[in-house]
């Protein structure tokens, strides 16, 4: 809320220049985001969070928070006093129907206004408070609303048939606004009626029927308070709010109609006469101010700064609050009603602290070393995924955690998390996998760079199917691309994988031919699950071309994605060493020709089937393809490493054992021994 | 030859030529099979068995020394050859490394600090319940306060389940490990929270936050002041003062707002503190005790700091980043400036 400092000057003394106010009010009370200077006035742009809307939202209320931080003299007073008692004699009535919709309904009548222009004066307050200058009537309520806080309305009183209900709408009852929009009204809204028709929506609008007009000479003045959760529910439906919504929202002293009733007639009385008549008050359930113990002990205990009493004391006069009781160590304050944020010993003590000042507050170390304090195992590994990623030339990503509508079309829609409010048809559902982001990196990289690798590690969203269960793992994905990539580009990822794999101590793995299609993104018959101990722990493949051509990415793409909720479980964590074998390794090579479609795999499963102990590697060197070797056919050369912990290994047992395998061989896939 | 007669010629000799081949001629005129030494070593065997062991020992110096002289005139000549115009100006092979987000870079500075101060990280999920997101952190349903934080929600098909949120905060965390932890203990949480809002140069809709809990029987305001002073100086390498101002965060109470002295201007004033001197660095307060009955502690007993900070700013300060929006934007450009 903007302050105009020459109108706050009517309340409190000031004496700092607007730029020392602001520093010290932000120091001490509410955070001032900006102070502007128009002519011979200055403005303090406030911000004002739920917890002091409701005291400090008004002239008079942040004033008297001035006051306090300042020790200016606080001149508003008198508003609070009670005055000379209203005449309750009058045959005009208010009946309240739900007393939870409302808490409090003041009305007071004023007989012989004149309905005119405000005074000039008036009209430049209103303005400075960002409101329209409507007729003296309505400005004056308006004006007191910024005054004290307390949303006022003005009624023609002879215009009202019999007197004032306070109820529910019926189901789809209707009433024009002051400015003539038409609403529609359920039994969930609370609204200010006659005996006939609805007035006003209660706390948000006032409506056409009882309005104030040029010939208007009677007036009912409403003060209430009402439910704020009921009215909030109101204006989210019908889709509009007000300045007096906003006030309601966050609560009001309900202690405040009358002294706002009384301040609006004074003020009436001088712009436009008139005479001050019957006062009608329906407030069955008064609120009380409370009554809170302060202890300095348990203030040192929780903010590590003692105090005084006399220091706490001197706070509460500040503030305005009475010392009820005291003893030698504790004080007896009376919270006014005004502070509805107040309702707790942590309460107070944020109340004197901040006054008595932030800055006086020493730091104390935490002395005591924590012992509680362990290695957290994801973090930990995640640190060392992401360093060992980046050491092997990748660059790292944050995507967000949305992905665009369109791409439903790749996923199964069933098991998509989908958002209630998305921002937009771009970042709609929360992603399934990093792959998909990723991609959308990478196209937008192309145009700058043909050599990209890149990875992530986030988290992904998915929803189990026929199940309300939304779950959320932690993936590591991995993306590149080249020119002349190539089938090459698919075993340099597989090497990164397993390098990764290295990393973290897991040497268990096993890539095998996919199951079912995944993500759509990735071509299932280049592409691989991945497995470490027989579980299932990620997938590597190619992108598919369909993918490629429609975002213009022109160089194959190959992506691998690993779930670290269930890789991290089977890591080793640290290596052990493993002893060298004293005697010397022996090398043979092998090269044959082979049906294209043998597996690698399958190849090296047969050689380790077939060989003793004395085989320890297995190094496929060579493979190539071409004319000369016929149609589907291949060529592949391993070197086969044979080595013992016992000997050095003669000649014979070295060729007695190759010989085998390479029978074995023959036998299982016709191979041709170059 | 004898000898002396070796040793007073050979290293002259060594000392004179001037190829490789010419010095493998040496080594085959005095070591190889007919060479002079070891003509000496065959003549041993005529010899009395003192004067084997004397003459033997020597040729065996000898032999050694002049093996040692061959391999260093070798390796001048090999020197002398590489004399040759050498452009030292040459531009260095590229080596491919990857770069790692600075969004990583600053959560490890700031993980390691609180780490070494004896605080565990700790970590918690991004989908989060309506409950542990606000009822439990003293922020119930209706409450305006709940407007502080724009939330997206997520679909259910159920209507009667409880709702879910992507979480606004990492402070849900506190809840699930008080739950499931006893006091006293000191954490941090980091981790992506997410906010429905509009994004610009300084807002984005979804960012990082570090959470911080500190609870036992007897930790002060104070103590929070300490702990938070002695993190911006160790983040910052640089002396830097903080500046408690009162704050809203109905999680705590009292609730404060943390600045700290603008670490580029020294307090002088520049465009990154708005000329004020103070940056805005983040939220405290001490935990409210309505949190800790939502987690079943007995607030008579326990008291305790918490405290929230932004990732990417801090980032943005220690790396000069313009945009927070740059961070998420995947854009390579950025990230292999770090």
């Amino acid at each position: 809320m903007k302050f105009s400092i020459n109108w706050l000057k009517d309340y409190v003394d000031i004496s700092l220049s607007s730029q020392e106010l602001a520093d010290v009010v932000s120091l001490h009370s509410l955070e001032v985001e900006g102070v502007e200077v128009k002519g011979d006035d200055a403005y303090l742009d406030v911000a004002l969070l739920p917890n002091r809307f409701p005291d400090a939202a008004n002239y008079v209320g942040f004033a008297r928070e001035i006051g306090a931080v300042t020790g200016g003299d606080f001149k508003a007073d008198h508003f609070f006093k009670k005055g000379k008692k209203l005449n309750t004699t009058t045959n005009f009535s208010v009946h309240i129907e739900k007393g939870e919709d409302c808490m409090r309904y003041s009305g007071l009548l004023m007989s012989g206004v004149e309905i005119k222009d405000s005074p000039v004066w008036l009209k430049e307050r209103l303005e400075a408070g960002g409101l329209r200058s409507i007729n003296n009537i309505v400005d004056a309520t308006n004006y007191v609303m910024l005054e004290l806080g307390q949303p006022l309305h003005a009624f023609d009183y002879e215009r009202l048939d019999k007197g004032i209900i306070v109820r529910r709408a019926r189901d789809k009852e209707r009433m024009t606004t002051l400015d003539n929009r038409d609403v529609e009204l359920t039994g969930e809204d609370v609204v200010i009626a006659d005996h006939k028709e609805v007035l006003a929506i209660a706390g948000v609008k006032g409506g056409r029927a009882a309005e104030i007009t040029n010939t208007t000479k009677t007036i009912l003045l409403e003060a209430a308070n009402f439910d704020p959760d009921r009215v909030v529910r109101t204006t989210r439906r019908i889709g509009f709010t007000t300045d007096a919504f906003q006030r309601f929202k966050y609560g009001i002293d309900p202690n405040m109609t009358e002294i706002a009733l009384r301040r609006v007639a004074e003020l009436i009385q001088k712009i436009g006469g008139g005479k001050v008549g019957g006062f009608v008050d329906a407030y069955p359930n008064k609120v009380a101010s409370k009554v809170l113990a302060f202890s300095a002990k348990h203030y040192e205990k929780l903010v590590g700064e003692p105090i005084t009493l006399k220091e706490a004391r001197d706070i509460f006069r500040k503030l305005q609050w009475d010392v009820k009781k005291a003893t030698k160590e504790i004080l007896w304050v009376e919270v006014p009603t005004w502070r509805r944020d107040v309702e707790r010993f942590e309460d107070v003590v944020e109340e004197v602290v901040r006054l008595y000042g932030y800055d006086t507050l020493k730091s104390k170390t935490l002395s005591r070393v924590s012992l509680h304090a362990r290695r957290d195992d994801q973090l930990h590994y995640t640190r060392k995924i992401k360093e060992r990623m980046a050491g092997f030339g990748f660059d790292e990503m944050c995507s967000y955690s949305f992905i665009p509508q369109a791409w439903n079309e790749v996923c199964d829609e069933n098991t998509l998390v989908q958002l209630e409010n998305p921002v937009s048809a771009e970042y709609y559902y929360l992603r399934p996998t990093l792959i998909l982001p990723l991609f959308r990196a990478l196209e937008s990289n192309v145009k700058f760079f043909s050599d990209i690798k890149m990875f992530e590690v986030g988290n992904v969203f998915s929803r189990e199917k026929n199940n309300e269960d939304i779950v959320e793992r932690t993936k590591l994905a991995g993306m590149l691309t080249r020119e002349k990539g190539g089938d090459h580009l698919f075993y340099e990822c597989k090497g990164t994988v397993n390098e990764l794999f290295h990393t973290l101590g897991v040497d268990q793995v096993e890539y095998r031919a996919r199951e079912e299609v995944w993500c759509g993104v990735l071509i299932q018959s280049r592409s691989a699950d991945i497995y470490v101990s027989g579980v299932r722990v990620g997938c590597l493949g190619v992108v598919s071309p369909r993918w490629l051509e429609r975002f213009d990415v022109v160089h194959d793409v190959v992506a691998f994605e690993l779930d670290l909720n269930s890789l991290l479980p089977l890591t080793e964590g640290e290596r052990r060493f493993v002893a060298f074998s004293k005697y010397p390794e022996v090398v043979r090579d092998i090269s044959f020709v082979v049906g294209q479609e043998v597996r690698i795999s399958e190849i090296e499963k047969i050689i380790g089937e077939t060989s003793s102990s004395i085989l320890v590697a297995i190094d496929l060197f060579d493979m190539f393809e071409g004319e000369r070797l016929g149609e589907g056919k291949k060529s592949l050369s391993f070197h086969l490493i044979f080595r013992s912990d016992q000997k050095t290994l003669t000649g014979e047992e070295v060729t007695g054992e190759f010989g085998k395998i390479i029978t074995a061989l023959q036998e299982r896939f016709d191979i041709e021994v170059r | 030859m004898t000898l002396q007669e070796i040793e007073q010629v050979v290293f002259a000799e060594i000392g004179r030529v001037g190829t490789a081949k010419e010095l493998e001629e040496i080594q085959h005129t005095y070591l190889g099979r007919k060479g002079h030494l070891t003509g000496i070593l065959r003549g041993l065997s005529e010899l009395s068995l003192e004067e084997k062991r004397d003459v033997g020992e020597k040729s065996n110096v000898l032999r050694g020394r002049i093996e040692t002289a061959l391999k260093d005139r070798l390796g001048e000549l090999k020197e002398k050859q590489e004399e040759r115009f050498f452009d030292i100006t040459f531009p260095g092979k590229k080596v491919v490394v990857g770069h790692l987000n600075p969004l990583t870079l600053i959560l490890k500075e700031i993980e390691d600090i609180f780490i070494s101060f004896g605080f565990s990280v700790v970590e918690g999920p991004e989908v989060e319940t309506e409950f542990n997101n606000f009822d439990a952190l003293n922020i119930p349903a209706n409450h305006p306060a709940r407007e502080m934080w724009d939330t997206f929600w997520l679909k259910r098909g159920n209507q009667k389940s409880e709702r879910l949120l992507l979480r606004t905060h990492t402070s849900p965390v506190q809840i699930r490990y008080m739950l499931t932890h006893e006091p006293p203990f000191r954490i941090i949480v980091p981790g992506t929270t997410y906010r429905y809002e509009a994004t610009d140069a300084r807002h984005e809709m979804q960012f990082t936050q570090v959470e911080g809990l500190v609870v036992g029987e007897d930790v002060t305001l104070a103590n929070f002041k300490a702990v938070i002073e002695a993190f911006f100086i160790r983040l910052f390498a640089q002396k830097v003062e903080i500046r408690l101002r009162p704050g809203y965060f109905p999680f705590v109470e009292p609730g404060v707002e943390v600045d700290a002295t603008c670490p580029r201007c020294k307090k002088k004033g520049c465009e990154l503190c708005k000329f004020s001197g103070w940056l805005e660095l983040g939220g405290a307060g001490m935990v409210h005790p309505n949190v800790f009955d939502a987690v079943k502690y007995n607030p008579k007993n326990v008291q305790g700091f918490a405290f929230g900070i932004g990732a990417e700013r801090f980032a943005m300060i220690k790396y000069g980043i313009p945009d927070i929006r740059l961070f998420r934007s995947g854009d390579l450009r950025f990230i292999r400036q770090f």
